[in-house]
């Protein structure tokens, strides 16, 4: 028992070891490196899972670890380091700080990764919404008379038919980038738009966002022959699929995820200054009016202004402008309970080296 | 590219329809310091007139013309103005095809208007196809074509109040212009129909007077179809109740914007065009001061301002700069201590330097640093003045030899960070926020001017045989407040990017490049304090700071993936890839050559 202890000490304080971070940077900086160029080709969202999400990644055959791993042994050095080998006194108490703040900063960013959650709203001139879409997941939901019955994720969609429905519900075929084409000959059993449409896979997109998910299901017991049938369902479609069964209204939408606020936004004003006489944007920002319950106020969201409310972050991310010269903003939502974490870092970073810079300033004069 | 530009050239073989005089020098000086409303901001015409000529002639300087001179001749005698030489084709090929004469360097407008014209079919083609698939001679072309249909513009920003050389029907012994003409146009344009009516369209069958109004209708419409959206040349201020800013004279006639009082303005114009016309000084001097003091009463601006800027480009500070560095980096290499010239040159060096950065936020009215060409200027000064600090408190000539090396090479690399066009430059959006310009780029600039000058000094230890033991610490102090600066810059970039995009950190390409500087300098550190790296090693690793520092700076511009991608500067790629060979060859020689000893 006690040898176990002593050897679980040793192991523990060889981790502790400065030389961790000199063994460990080198992968880091070398993964920071591949990442980075990968974004040309692969997109900012794909290299980021590839490399930085991920606990390993592939340098052709050669396999390296990858942003959680390298990041959660950083931790972990940092975690023994401050335990068990920081020398508590004065002259050290600076740098004791400046590595604090950074494994404050680690933490943040692993507490950023598990909760945080982005998404988009769209709001026309005059208009109110409390819905929020998210960027890059996408689900099949079944409204049933106008309520959520269930909600089905495009990245489980071999499990589709497993899920308890009041039907029957079979995926044919799925692609996440498609192609709309006019079917030669449409199959018999084709309803609603698969009549007219059918899919056909292209290679995905740069960014996921940007694709055009969809999939050919088949459903049964339906309620009626006439309903039973294949249809498509895909991101955008213009026309839902509707059937009635035991006197209830069943409605099928594919799309991006939505998500509902528990309070809502009305866009009064949106303004984009240019700089006078050129197409440079000088500024973007939106008059919104707030209401949640009774209470409802007027704020703004502007470009570096973002608005703060109930753990909710909305910021001024892009605009739609119809040709009439009518406005509508998007304002980015974030949803983060990491969020103060890199703040609180950044000032035991700040202090730590403010300090450490006067006690050996101190150190030199007295010497 | 727009089309109705193209279309503009077209019409242009036309010439442009106004008389030609005679030129004779007049005194430019106040012509220069009228303001103009251009690119986002208000400028000296002068300024102007520099940065549209260097569009146009690919250079700032032509030998018999100043810029100002140009401008003059341009909008108020284009007939004279269409023979210049200015305007440069710097693609072979473009000049064969264009059947260009090979001997000379510029064209004239006049001699490119029917070249031009014969490619406006190709042009149609090109103007659809994808930037990424034209060939550079095609590129070639289309910039061309831009330059011209800009000049086009130019020439006729002031053709309303010009005297014509029409030929008008009855018998008008005095030149008109299209302003007094224009009542007459629409009569014209009545009696032109009913020629059309009785004889067709060929002018052949027509007689000597049908002629002569088939052209005066003809030309008064070409003329008014180029002041149409000729919004180039924003010299009179409205100060409507809902309309405020700068409009081009076309527009005031045109569109009618304005008040009296913008009308009055543009009289002044026209008598300052005439005065020019007649070579007349005392008319010239005495309408310039009529139209500075009537825009100064239309719209507030600080006449200051735009004069600073006068004085900011015709002092080429950097120039004085750059030598003083160069002065400063011989003396020292010459003298190594014996005496105090190298800090004073290199002081006075610094002192211009301060002074041309102040000068420009003093210009733009904003921190520093918002564009890659601001950074260099920026990074060099933080690079030179830590070294001739640390020379003036160590008591040691090296640091000074370092910085002054790295910021007289920066500042000459400076204009490939400046493809064409202004150096004084209003910001995008995301950009435009005094607090974070101020904070976070001054921060990350300041750290890469400490790293370079790191760098640089690590190469002089390397180089050294036997490095005295107080560089060294020097080298050490400066590497921490590199990473300092580097680590709080990173930071606060990343709250920054929480305030404006909703994230702390989101692995763009820019954030990357500063983080890989942060853990190099992070990882040289903890492996001094390991033990894992020898001196010799430490100083070559922070040598190698450089090549780190390059490829942060400019080289995630090259990827242009990503928020950041503000400063994509093309041709830079071929460089930076020759400068990190360069240097990853010169430190591991050094290195070497410092284990054998």
């Amino acid at each position: 028992m006690n040898t176990t202890l002593r050897k679980t000490l040793k192991t523990l304080h060889r981790l502790a070891e400065a030389d961790m971070v000199f063994f460990l940077l080198p992968l880091l900086m070398l993964l920071l490196i591949a990442g980075t160029l990968a974004q040309r080709w692969m997109g900012l969202y794909r290299a980021h899972e590839t490399f930085f999400s991920s606990f390993v990644f592939w340098l052709g055959p050669l396999p390296l670890p990858g942003g959680f791993t390298l990041l959660g042994i950083l931790s972990i050095n940092l975690t023994l380091k401050f335990f068990l080998k920081s020398e508590w006194s004065l002259r050290k108490a600076g740098i004791i700080l400046t590595h604090l703040g950074a494994l404050v900063l680690l933490i943040g960013g692993l507490l950023t990764a598990m909760t945080a959650r982005e998404s988009f709203m769209l709001i026309p001139e005059g208009a109110q919404s409390n819905y929020m879409y998210a960027y890059n997941s996408r689900s099949l939901m079944i409204f049933e008379d106008g309520r959520e019955r269930a909600r089905l994720a495009y990245g489980d969609i071999k499990n589709w038919s497993k899920a308890a429905l009041p039907f029957k519900l079979e995926v044919i075929d799925y692609c996440e980038n498609c192609d709309i084409q006019k079917p030669e000959n449409p199959p018999e059993n084709a309803r609603s738009m698969a009549q007219f449409m059918q899919l056909s896979p292209l290679a995905p997109e740069k960014e996921p966002e940007a694709n055009l998910t969809g999939m050919t299901l088949k459903l049964s017991e339906t309620g009626s022959a006439k309903t039973d049938g294949t249809y498509i369902a895909f991101d955008g479609m213009p026309k839902p699929i509707t059937f009635k069964k035991d006197k209830h209204e069943y409605m099928i939408v594919f799309g991006k995820d939505q998500f509902e606020l528990p309070f809502s936004i009305a866009l009064t004003d949106f303004k984009k200054e240019m700089y006078s006489g050129t197409d440079k944007a000088k500024s973007y920002s939106a008059d919104v009016i707030m209401n949640d319950g009774k209470l409802s106020w007027p704020a703004r969201i502007e470009m570096n202004a973002p608005l703060r409310y109930r753990g909710y972050t909305f910021f001024q991310s892009s605009f739609e402008e119809a040709e009439d010269g009518s406005q509508a903003t998007i304002l980015a939502v974030v949803e983060n309970k990491g969020r103060l974490l890199p703040y609180i870092g950044t000032f035991i970073i700040g202090i730590g080296l403010l300090l450490h810079t006067i006690v050996m300033i101190a150190g030199r004069q007295r010497a | 590219m727009k089309l109705h530009h193209v279309l503009i050239i077209a019409a242009l073989v036309l010439a442009t329809s106004v008389c030609a005089f005679a030129g004779q020098k007049l005194d430019m000086a106040d012509f220069k310091r009228l303001p103009i409303q251009h690119e986002g901001r208000l400028k000296p015409l002068g300024s102007y007139a520099q940065v549209t000529l260097k569009t146009i002639s690919g250079d700032n300087h032509l030998k018999n013309i100043s810029a100002e001179d140009w401008l003059a001749v341009s909008i108020f005698d284009p007939q004279a103005a269409a023979e210049l030489e200015i305007f440069t084709v710097p693609d072979k090929t473009l000049r064969e095809q264009l059947q260009l004469d090979p001997a000379k360097k510029l064209y004239s407008f006049a001699a490119l208007a029917e070249p031009l014209n014969r490619t406006l079919p190709e042009l149609l083609q090109l103007s659809m196809k994808a930037e990424s698939e034209r060939t550079p001679t095609q590129t070639a072309l289309l910039t061309l074509h831009e330059h011209a249909a800009l000049y086009t513009k130019l020439l006729r920003s002031f053709s309303a109040i010009l005297p014509l050389a029409i030929d008008m029907p009855g018998n008008n012994d005095q030149p008109a212009t299209f302003r007094a003409l224009e009542k007459e146009a629409a009569k014209l344009d009545q009696k032109l129909k009913k020629i059309i009516k009785a004889k067709g369209t060929d002018p052949a069958k027509y007689n000597e007077d049908e002629l002569k109004i088939a052209n005066a209708a003809f030309s008064l419409n070409q003329i008014r179809q180029g002041g149409e959206n000729n919004d180039i040349l924003r010299v009179i201020p409205v100060t409507w109740e809902n309309e405020k800013g700068w409009v081009s004279p076309w527009a005031i006639f045109l569109e009618a914007k304005g008040a009296p009082q913008n009308a009055k303005l543009l009289e002044s114009w026209s008598a300052l065009a005439n005065a020019y016309r007649e070579g007349d000084a005392t008319k010239w001097n005495a309408s310039l001061a009529e139209i500075s003091n009537m825009t100064a009463e239309l719209a507030s601006y600080n006449q200051a301002r735009l004069d600073a800027e006068i004085f900011y480009r015709a002092a080429h500070p950097y120039n004085w700069v750059i030598a003083l560095y160069v002065l400063s980096f011989a003396a020292a290499c010459a003298f190594r201590g014996k005496n105090t010239w190298p800090l004073t040159l290199g002081f006075a060096a610094i002192i211009i330097h301060i002074g041309a950065i102040a000068l420009r936020i003093y210009i733009l009215g904003r921190p520093p640093v918002g564009t890659l060409y601001e950074s260099v200027l920026f990074v060099s000064l933080i690079g030179a003045g830590l070294g001739l600090f640390f020379s003036h408190m160590r008591n040691t000539i090296v640091p000074l030899i370092a910085g002054t090396f790295a910021a007289a090479s920066l500042l000459l690399i400076a204009p490939i960070a400046l493809p064409g066009g202004d150096s004084l430059e209003v910001l995008v959006a995301v950009l435009n926020t005094n607090f974070w310009l101020a904070t976070h780029v001054i921060c990350i600039t300041a750290g890469y001017g400490i790293c370079i000058l790191c760098a640089c000094l690590a190469h002089a230890l390397l180089a050294m045989k036997e490095p005295p033991a107080t560089l060294q610490q020097n080298l050490y102090h400066i590497s921490l407040l590199a990473l300092m600066f580097m680590v709080i810059g990173t930071v606060l970039g990343g709250i920054w990017a929480d305030q404006s995009w909703g994230r702390f950190w989101g692995w763009d390409p820019k954030e990357n490049g500063a983080l890989l500087i942060c853990l190099w300098l992070i990882w040289v550190q903890h492996g001094r304090v390991s033990k894992y790296m020898s001196t010799t090693a430490f100083t070559a690793m922070l040598a190698a700071l450089n090549i780190i520092v390059a490829l942060s700076w400019f080289g995630v511009n090259l990827l242009s993936v990503g928020l950041h991608s503000y400063g994509f500067t093309s041709g830079m790629a071929s460089g930076l890839a020759i400068f990190c060979t360069i240097e990853l060859l010169l430190i591991s020689g050094l290195w070497y050559k410092g284990r054998k000893s």
